[in-house]
């Protein structure tokens, strides 16, 4: 059984149908990517697994157990944890308190006992304080604890989020663009990261990148989506060579075939328009 | 994979649970005696008119720190705390007026009858609040901003006209002959609960949710937050502790009319919340004590008294629009142990 059963979705709005159609099988320690031309549909996919809007049509199971039009924290606390393509940390609260944050679901104390100082709840967020220490060790934050996460530079701002979404003990991990506006160093530790984030959390990973160095360099199976359709699927070398995936998104150079092709292939594909969603 | 399950920790040993304990009593019995002098010196060195706005400081300051974890920390706009605030006022006011005989007659062996139902009123005047907080809060609390502001604006009105004309406590009269049952004691005492608690929440894993709701809803949810659930739960402990206020305010006064909870009482406390810093305890003490004094002070000014005030607030929102103390807190425990380090005492 698939971790992720996406069957038949579809999103209306209006009259605008942003997916039409879309399936997806996410298996058990998978990682894939999802990628396409700005506009395709792909983060109000991301939108409709996570539960920000409900489908029009189809269902999503988590485990088997259908989610489609429950609330957005019900999900999460089934297993599926999400960053967002346009920052959205808790800015004016610390990068440990963005992480704290996230045990939520996972608390036991209640209002009543926190209110009294009692023992089992100075236990509690000892370890609590304990875990998101470990995750902000993991991603090269804990020296920035105390931080106004805001104050964090851009690269390590993506990073707090996936650690904050970690936090959560997601089955699945919705990543939406995490390398925009990386510097190609820092996106070379954040492909090696998810690697290892998904060896050692034992998770599926979903996600969404624009960057087909990082794309290619992770995925196993890719999706390319544009205007709501599912236009190519398959591992990255079957993508690279897709005429359709090529007319509609890569253009005609592309990075890692021929060892000649012109070095401003390297990063981005040409017709993707600038990610000016990152901020 | 499952859930983490706490790993269960090395249970505290028996002795170091009974200290803590041992320290919560007797910061406990510290705070009482510290309350008690208060109240013993205060009101023999001060005129009543002195005590009298003491007394008002301690109603406002439980009222802004109240107000602060609705609107401050939770970033939900409410303009109706001066409606909690009428219940709990009307509600424990109905209580001693009323059952103040029979329970003195039933307990009169008793020493303290009458403190005992005071303190039985403030609680049930709070819980009062506190349920009007979850009834009118589960509907408005899906509306955001301005939305919310204006629902909650009604509702206040709604609770005062719907005050205004229940006979039992007196109607468009006013309600007189409450027993004044208030002082520096209770009214500092329910002031520091308040602090207490609300300090409490906001500094836990689970409070900081109130934070992450005012700093990205749409964040906060995908982070397991049920956000419609927390809102209401800052309403309900906004609105319990307002409650209690009311009923402080009710039992100093020992007068009650419902024009007293305005509108404009709200926007009285938004102001010291404002003012104070949204999301600082300590900002919001500091500004309901300096906008309890100020109106006070300008008497001398005459006509031209609430122009000043209201300049006076003008010119402090442009110099510190974000508040006199931001989010930041003038941390207590420093001083108290900077102070303890002067006068020479073991440090806790």
């Amino acid at each position: 059984m698939a971790l992720l059963d996406i069957h038949r979705c579809t999103i209306r709005f209006g009259g605008l149908t942003a997916v039409k159609d879309f399936s997806l099988r996410l298996a058990q320690g998978e990682l894939v990517g999802l990628i396409g031309p700005n506009g395709a549909g792909k983060t109000t996919l991301f939108n409709l697994i996570s539960g920000v809007y409900a489908p029009s049509e189809g269902d999503i199971r988590i485990d088997g157990k259908s989610v489609a039009g429950l609330s957005a924290w019900r999900i999460n606390e089934l297993g599926i944890a999400r960053t967002f393509q346009n920052i959205r940390l808790f800015r004016e609260i610390s990068v440990l308190d963005n992480v704290r944050v996230a045990f939520h679901t996972q608390l036991r104390t209640s209002f009543l006992q926190v209110v009294l100082d009692a023992p089992a709840y100075e236990r509690e967020e000892a370890w609590v304080e304990n875990e998101a220490m470990a995750l902000l060790r993991i991603f090269g934050l804990d020296a920035m604890r105390d931080e106004r996460s805001s104050n964090l530079p851009y690269g390590e701002q993506r990073r707090l989020e996936i650690a904050r979404a970690l936090a959560t003990r997601p089955k699945v991990l919705l990543l939406d663009e995490p390398a925009a506006g990386m510097n190609p160093q820092e996106k070379i530790e954040l492909m090696s990261l998810i690697r290892w984030v998904r060896e050692h959390f034992d998770l599926s990973v979903l996600v969404i990148e624009h960057d087909m160095g990082v794309v290619m360099g992770i995925c196993e199976r890719i999706i390319v989506l544009d205007y709501g359709n599912v236009i190519a699927e398959g591992t990255p070398d079957q993508i690279r060579r897709d005429p359709k995936v090529i007319a509609a998104y890569l253009g005609e150079e592309v990075p890692g075939l021929p060892p000649d092709a012109p070095d401003e292939c390297q990063a981005e594909p040409t017709s993707a328009k600038r990610t000016g969603g990152g901020r | 994979m499952p859930k983490a399950v706490h790993a269960p920790e090395a249970p505290q040993s028996g002795a170091v649970s009974r200290r803590r304990v041992m320290r919560a009593w007797m910061a406990t019995a510290g705070v009482v005696a510290g309350l008690l002098a208060f109240q013993v010196i205060a009101g023999a060195l001060l005129n009543p008119y002195y005590v009298q706005i003491l007394i008002y400081i301690g109603i406002n300051v439980t009222l802004a720190v109240s107000l602060n974890l609705i609107n401050g920390y939770t970033g939900q706009f409410s303009l109706g705390h001066a409606g909690f605030m009428a219940l709990g006022a009307y509600g424990s006011a109905a209580i001693t007026y009323y059952l103040g005989a029979p329970f003195g007659a039933v307990f009169h062996h008793l020493p303290g009858a009458d403190t005992i139902l005071f303190v039985l009123a403030l609680f049930a005047g709070g819980l009062v609040a506190a349920l009007a907080g979850l009834l009118v809060g589960i509907p408005t609390l899906r509306l955001r901003g301005d939305y919310l502001a204006i629902a909650t604006l009604g509702m206040g009105e709604i609770i005062r006209v719907v005050i205004l004309n229940l006979d039992f406590v007196g109607g468009a009269r006013g309600f007189t002959g409450i027993p004044e049952r208030s002082n520096l004691f209770w009214v500092y005492g329910g002031a520091a609960l308040t602090i207490l608690v609300v300090h409490r929440l906001v500094a836990s894993t689970r409070g900081r949710a109130f934070l992450a709701i005012r700093e990205d809803e749409t964040a906060a949810e995908a982070m397991g937050i049920n956000t419609t659930r927390t809102k209401v739960t800052a309403f309900l402990v906004g609105a319990f502790f307002a409650g209690v206020g009311g009923g402080l305010f009710a039992h100093s006064v020992t007068y009650l009319h419902t024009n007293t909870f305005g509108f404009l009482k709200s926007i009285e406390f938004v102001v010291m919340v404002v003012l104070g810093g949204m999301g600082s305890i300590t900002g919001s003490v500091i500004a309901a004590a300096v906008l309890t004094v100020l109106p006070e002070v300008l008497r001398a000014a005459q006509e031209l008294r609430m122009v000043i005030y209201s300049l006076l607030l003008v010119v402090l929102m442009l110099a510190r629009p974000q508040g006199l103390l931001g989010m930041r807190e003038i941390p207590i425990a420093r001083v108290g142990a900077w102070l303890r380090g002067r006068l020479g005492a073991p440090a806790a």
